[in-house]
Order: C-alpha cells, then sequence, then structure tokens
C-alpha cells in the first residue's frame, strides 16, 4: 500500500508539473510571437512604412502581460512543488486549496467545464501533508470532470467544522463513474482512514454527485502507509 | 496574383491574432479562430487554401477538425502545430492528410513556406 500511494503521488506530481509546463510553454510562444510581430513592423519601420507607435505600445503592453501571466505560473508550480519539503507541516488549509483551485482550473478548462470555489475566509491551520491534501482534492475533481455530462459545471468548497475541516467537491449534474474511477475513490478512501480522514462520495451513482472529504486537524492528508498519525474524533 | 487565404486555429487569443497579423504582413489573407469549433463555422461560410490549427485545444481539437476538414473541405491543406510531437499524432495527422507537422515556438517563415509549397502542390 505504501508503494502504490508512492507511485500514485508521483503520477500526481508528474501530472501536474507537465501541466503547468504546457501553459508557461503557450506564454513563451505568444511573447516568442508578439516579439516577432514588433520585429516585423519596426523593419517596416526602417523600411520606409509608417510607424505606428499605438500599436508597438499594445505590443510591448501585451508582451509585460505574458510575463505577468508566466510569473504567476512558476510561482504556483513552485510552491506545489515545495509543498513536498515535509511528510509533516503545518499548513493553512484555504492557501493549500486555492493552490489546487489554480492547479485544477487548467483540466477543467481543456475538459471544457466551469470549476468555482468558495474558501475560508479565515484561515484553517492545520497539520499533514499539504501535499497529500492537494492530491485527494485534485484527484476528486478530476474523477468529477471525466464523469461529468451534462452543464459541467464543478464547485470546490470547504468548511471549518470546529475539530477539522471538510472539503467538498460538487456537481448539480449525475456523474457515472466507471469500474476504474470506483476503484480510484476506494483507494483514496482507503489512504485518508490511515490518517483519520474520511471520503464520502455521494450518490454512488446517478444523479448530482459529491465529494466529501473530512480531515482532522492533526494528520491531514493521507500518509504513506507508515506510521499511522491520528486525529480529530 | 491572389493573396492565399489561411485560417489559423489556436485557443490562445494573443497567439492568434498575432500569427494572423504577421501572416497578413507577408501577404497572406488570414483569419483566426480560437477553436475547433468556431474554425468549423468560419470554414463552412468562408473559403480558405489552408488551415493551420494546434493539435491540442479544448473540446475539438487540430486532428479532429482535420478528420473533418477531409470529409467536408478535402481540397483545403491542413497544417497541425504541436508542442509535444507525439508520434502518435504525427501518424494519426499523416493518416488524415495533413500536409506538415510543425513544432511550436512557430517560425514564421517556416509557416510562409510550408503554406505556399502546400498550396502550390495542390494546384
Amino acid at each position: 500500500m505504501a508503494g502504490r500511494a508512492r507511485d500514485e503521488g508521483l503520477a500526481f506530481f508528474g501530472g501536474i508539473v507537465a501541466g503547468q509546463s504546457h501553459e508557461i510553454t503557450n506564454v513563451l510562444n505568444i511573447i516568442n510571437e508578439l516579439a516577432g510581430l514588433e520585429r516585423d513592423l519596426l523593419e517596416g519601420a526602417a523600411a520606409g512604412r509608417p510607424v505606428d507607435i499605438e500599436k508597438l505600445l499594445e505590443i510591448t503592453d501585451k508582451i509585460e502581460a505574458q510575463v505577468r501571466r508566466g510569473v504567476i505560473i512558476v510561482s504556483h508550480v513552485s510552491r506545489f512543488a515545495h509543498s513536498t519539503d515535509l511528510p509533516v507541516a503545518v499548513f493553512d488549509l484555504g492557501e493549500v486549496l486555492e493552490e489546487v483551485f489554480f492547479l485544477a482550473e487548467r483540466i477543467a478548462r481543456l475538459g471544457r467545464a466551469e470549476l468555482s470555489s468558495e474558501l475560508p475566509a479565515k484561515p484553517i491551520s492545520m497539520e499533514g501533508s499539504p501535499f497529500r491534501v492537494q492530491q485527494v482534492v485534485f484527484t476528486c475533481i478530476d474523477l468529477m470532470l471525466a464523469a461529468l455530462s451534462g452543464e459541467r459545471r464543478i464547485a470546490l468548497a470547504c468548511r471549518d467544522d470546529g475539530d477539522g475541516a471538510e472539503i467538498s467537491i460538487s456537481t448539480t449534474d449525475p456523474i457515472e463513474l466507471t469500474p476504474e474511477q470506483e476503484a480510484r475513490i476506494i483507494a483514496l478512501e482507503g489512504q485518508l482512514a490511515t490518517s483519520g480522514g474520511v471520503l464520502v462520495h455521494s450518490p454512488r451513482s446517478g444523479g448530482p454527485a459529491r465529494f466529501v472529504i473530512r480531515l482532522p486537524l492533526h494528520g491531514a492528508g493521507p500518509c504513506d502507509g507508515g506510521e499511522t498519525t491520528t486525529g480529530g474524533s | 496574383m491572389n493573396r492565399l487565404r489561411v485560417l489559423f486555429v489556436d485557443d490562445e487569443e494573443e497567439l492568434v491574432s498575432a500569427v494572423v497579423e504577421r501572416l497578413d504582413l507577408r501577404g497572406f489573407h488570414a483569419e483566426g479562430a480560437t477553436s475547433g469549433s468556431k474554425a468549423l463555422e468560419l470554414i463552412a461560410s468562408r473559403t480558405f487554401d489552408a488551415v493551420v490549427a494546434d493539435v491540442k485545444m479544448p473540446g475539438l481539437g487540430g486532428l479532429e477538425l482535420a478528420r473533418d476538414l477531409r470529409v467536408r473541405r478535402p481540397e483545403v491543406k491542413m497544417i497541425l502545430l504541436s508542442g509535444h510531437g507525439s508520434s502518435e499524432d504525427v501518424e494519426e495527422g499523416l493518416r488524415l492528410g495533413v500536409v506538415e507537422y510543425l513544432q511550436k515556438p512557430i517560425d514564421i517563415e517556416v509557416l510562409v513556406e510550408v503554406l505556399e509549397r502546400a498550396v502550390a502542390e495542390g494546384a
């Protein structure tokens, strides 16, 4: 079980990095074309064509906007990478879920779905693995996206329930899970249980769907099947 | 000389607008679309000599577009752009009659050369 959890963690990590690398490449491609267009216009000006200063400034603004976009993506990737620094850390669940939301927006966009969030205004301080929390939440969003039909809207929400937190990933539309997807959920349920967490999927087939993840304040995030950290009630 | 009519398709709007403008500066009549479905609408209502499309787009991607073009507009030359160059995509594209596969970032002079050659060979 420990080996499988580690393999799944690596696959999740690799998938995120590959996806965000693609986004960074998109930014660089756009900068490449905008710089090329600027060169075309300047060369045209050197050959006697009228110079459109406003146009050149507009292109410069667009290049700067793409650089800002790239910086945002890189900072999120860096935060994601650093979420693996320690197997157990103290973290703000709201901040971790903001990271998941940013990372999941890409797969939602590619899947032509809309992802919304309602995250806590106040910090929820937890102790555990922020990486594993991200993995569980992202996997639930990914599974829901793959199984969605109809309107394709997913909502991510979180609330402090006193001795832990409750995260929900829900849609108003029905989902039908394949046996492989059901198996992934069962595996996630098992992993969460090792650290006192709970994953509930309702309803299990047909009808609007909801994943509810309950995390204890201590030991949040499934562990690798080693020493169990218990927490919460 | 008639200007070659090119449709450029990519889900990144800024990329589309820059490439269309650069192709216009090089003597093409270029238009852009930011999705495969918008591209199909334009293809249905206008005449193009060539379509250049990104393989990976939300919804209808470049390969699906190539499949559709092959049926509805077999005379239109299709060029695909990819950031990854998966060999399966390339093989599938060639089976669908894609004339060329180009890697991103785009070299505009290479794109121009490929477009002119593709349309000339089909004339």
